[in-house]
């Protein structure tokens, strides 16, 4: 399934989609017995949502997070069907539940009106709303609070006995700030699961864990852990790399030398990316890319181009040079942009504008 | 009067029931476009990186119904893009007027047709695009509580939030973590926390403000206090690299 190479793509987003099967696994098999569920919001962090979702479902993925509506129909309409469970959870206030429930999605939802706009456009499905009852353990953006939760649990059930709604789940998102605090999240997610037991909830699957918790602690993956960034090859930073985790990048930004200048008494290449494709302007002066097996400074970033040092390399027009990637042969990972940034990862690959093209190495599908 | 222009070819996300919007004013464009022509005999509109979020198809028809390519010789201009593919998407919506194609993109007079950027200022032009998103919910913490991850924000008293869909994918600079502020019932408000990938929290002092309530990035005409390039200046970036980097989950609706 390689996509044919486009036309003149000077700047070109490679996404291994067989590096992205090796991190499943492993992540598979660090979080077992608890299940995957791969987040693919915001076009899978920007790698492309249908390729991804192909991909992980493929390798016997059995849990997607979509976070929209949009994203989770764009996936039913594919062809990904009932037996792999699609999770979403951001709504707007006019939001069409009915093509949601009909489309055999999940819903996440932390709020009453949420609950009463679903109860009603489940009348007439003839299916029940697959509901997973969020409940907020600190982080305070989305999720019921710890005050609203019983009311919130005992209206879910009494709709789920008249038949339109099925409590399914329960579930929470945690700040990652410290170890203490997540596991005061924990403490907080075990008492509001307990309280529900006592009003009558059964809930079939329990899920706390993004990334990070979810790889390195046992008492956070409860059933399934929700994991976009690991898979990805994306780490936390702060010292720890996709490679001392055993996760390979998935993403690697290349572009072409279209020009050589020179600028006070420096030799200069321009690259064919810029803003207009999302690369940060932020990155010149703090990032290197790597030509010829050189690494060269990033000197500025504008609209339609970027200017590179490349003083102590020898360049000719139409050479590759690698803005980030697997960090093999000296070049750069998106963990070594994101730390040079003061962010993370994932808002590099998320920023890179849709037209940039995408092409996707599939040894698996190819054989 | 206003009227949604039908732009075909709408990918998923331009269907969706707007959770996030970027109304893009095509009058206004139009209007600084005959302003800009005035000034400078040379004018051509850059319709590059899809006219910096803009959409190029929409600005190209919108230029040439303002105009553009109209009369002889120097001033029958026609559009800047960056790359054949540009070009060629062009062209296959019709647009038939010369395409200069280059690198040297984003200039400070194409900003200017989208009313950002300092001669956009100089000149009194209209800003083209607004962002905005609905409050998906409220809450009350109280003080000591903290807000989103590695919580970098603590409630110092009891604080109304607010949840708004809008996040670094969508072209909210991690950067604006406790630093940016958001349009919402009548002031700006702070961003508190870190800003995630799909969506920011408001913290909302005594206001009352309800589910549907309408947060503002930037970009209205009635509010310049709240511009492009303002939202810009305060995390180091240019006016046209914000609206470039408005992601394609917003929703683009064109009016006239
Ligand atoms: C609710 C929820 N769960 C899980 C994730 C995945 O987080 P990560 O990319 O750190 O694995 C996200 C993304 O931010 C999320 O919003």
């Amino acid at each position: 399934m390689t996509s044919p190479a486009p036309v003149r793509a000077t700047v070109l987003a490679t996404v291994d989609l067989d590096a992205y099967r090796r991190n499943l696994a492993l992540i598979r098999d660090r979080i077992a017995p608890a299940e995957l569920m791969v987040m693919v919001k915001a076009n899978a962090y920007g790698h492309g949502l249908l390729p991804v979702a192909r991909a992980a479902v493929g390798a016997g993925i059995r849990f997607i997070g979509v976070l929209d509506a949009e994203s989770g129909l764009a996936l039913r309409e594919d062809g990904i069907g009932s037996d792999v469970r699609m999770f979403a959870w951001l709504f707007g206030p006019q939001e069409d539940y009915r093509r949601l429930i009909d489309a055999d999605i999940d819903l996440g939802i932390s709020h009453l009106h949420q609950l009463e706009r679903i109860a009603t456009a489940a009348v007439g499905a003839g299916r029940p709303a697959r509901l997973h009852l969020k409940i907020d353990t600190g982080l305070h953006r989305n999720g019921a609070s710890i005050d609203e939760w019983p009311v919130f649990v005992e209206r879910a059930l009494e709709l789920q006995a008249t038949g339109l709604v099925e409590v399914f789940a329960a579930w929470t998102h945690i700040a990652e700030a410290s170890d203490a605090e997540d596991t005061l999240a924990i403490e907080r997610f075990d008492r509001a699961l307990a309280l529900a037991q006592t009003l009558g909830a059964r809930f079939s699957l329990r899920h706390l864990a993004a990334s990070a918790a979810g790889f390195s602690r046992p008492d956070a993956r409860f059933d399934v852990v929700r994991v976009g960034a690991f898979t990805y090859g994306i780490a936390p930073g702060s010292g720890i790399g996709p490679m001392s985790l055993g996760l390979e990048p998935v993403l690697s930004l290349t572009a072409e030398v279209t020009a050589l200048t020179t600028a006070n008494g420096k030799s200069l290449a321009r690259l064919a990316v810029g803003y207009a494709d999302g690369l940060p302007s932020a990155a010149g002066g703090r990032c290197t890319v790597l030509v010829a097996g050189v690494q060269c400074v990033l000197v500025s970033v504008f609209a339609g181009y970027s200017l590179i040092d490349i003083t102590a390399v020898r360049v000719a027009v139409g050479d590759s040079a690698e803005l980030f990637g697997a960090g093999r042969g000296g070049g750069n990972t998106l963990q070594s942009w994101a730390d040079a940034l003061k962010t993370i990862g994932e808002e590099l690959v998320a920023h890179l504008n849709v037209r940039v093209s995408r092409r996707y190495l599939d040894e698996l599908s190819t054989q | 009067m206003t009227s949604t222009v039908k732009i075909p070819a709408t990918t998923a996300s331009e269907r969706s029931s707007a959770l996030r919007t970027a109304r893009i004013d095509l009058a206004a464009i139009a209007a600084n476009f005959q302003l800009l022509r005035r000034q400078y005999d040379d004018f051509e509109v850059d319709l590059a990186a899809d006219a910096y979020g803009h959409g190029a198809v929409a600005v190209a028809e919108a230029a040439v119904a303002a105009g553009a390519g109209a009369g002889a010789g120097a001033g029958a201009r026609g559009f800047t893009v960056r790359d054949e593919r540009e070009a060629a998407a062009l062209r296959a919506a019709g647009i038939s007027l010369d395409l200069t194609v280059t690198e040297e993109i984003g200039s400070d007079a194409a900003a200017a047709t989208f009313g950002v950027g300092p001669l956009a200022r100089r000149l009194g032009l209209t800003p083209a695009m607004r962002v905005s998103a609905p409050v998906m919910s409220t809450k009350t913490i109280a003080a000591g509580e903290a807000v989103s991850y590695g919580y970098t924000w603590r409630a110092t008293r009891t604080s109304r939030l607010a949840l708004v869909p809008l996040g670094y994918a969508d072209g909210v600079l991690r950067a604006a973590s406790n630093v940016g502020e958001v349009w919402l019932a009548g002031a700006l408000r702070p961003i508190v926390g870190r800003v995630a990938m799909d969506v920011i929290v408001l913290e909302l002092g005594d206001t009352r403000v309800t589910v549907g309530d309408e947060a503002i990035l930037f970009g209205d005409r009635e509010l310049p206090e709240i511009s492009a390039d303002r939202w810009g200046a305060a995390l180091g970036v240019s006016a046209l690299e914000v609206t470039t980097g408005i992601g394609s989950r917003v929703t683009r609706r064109w009016v006239r």
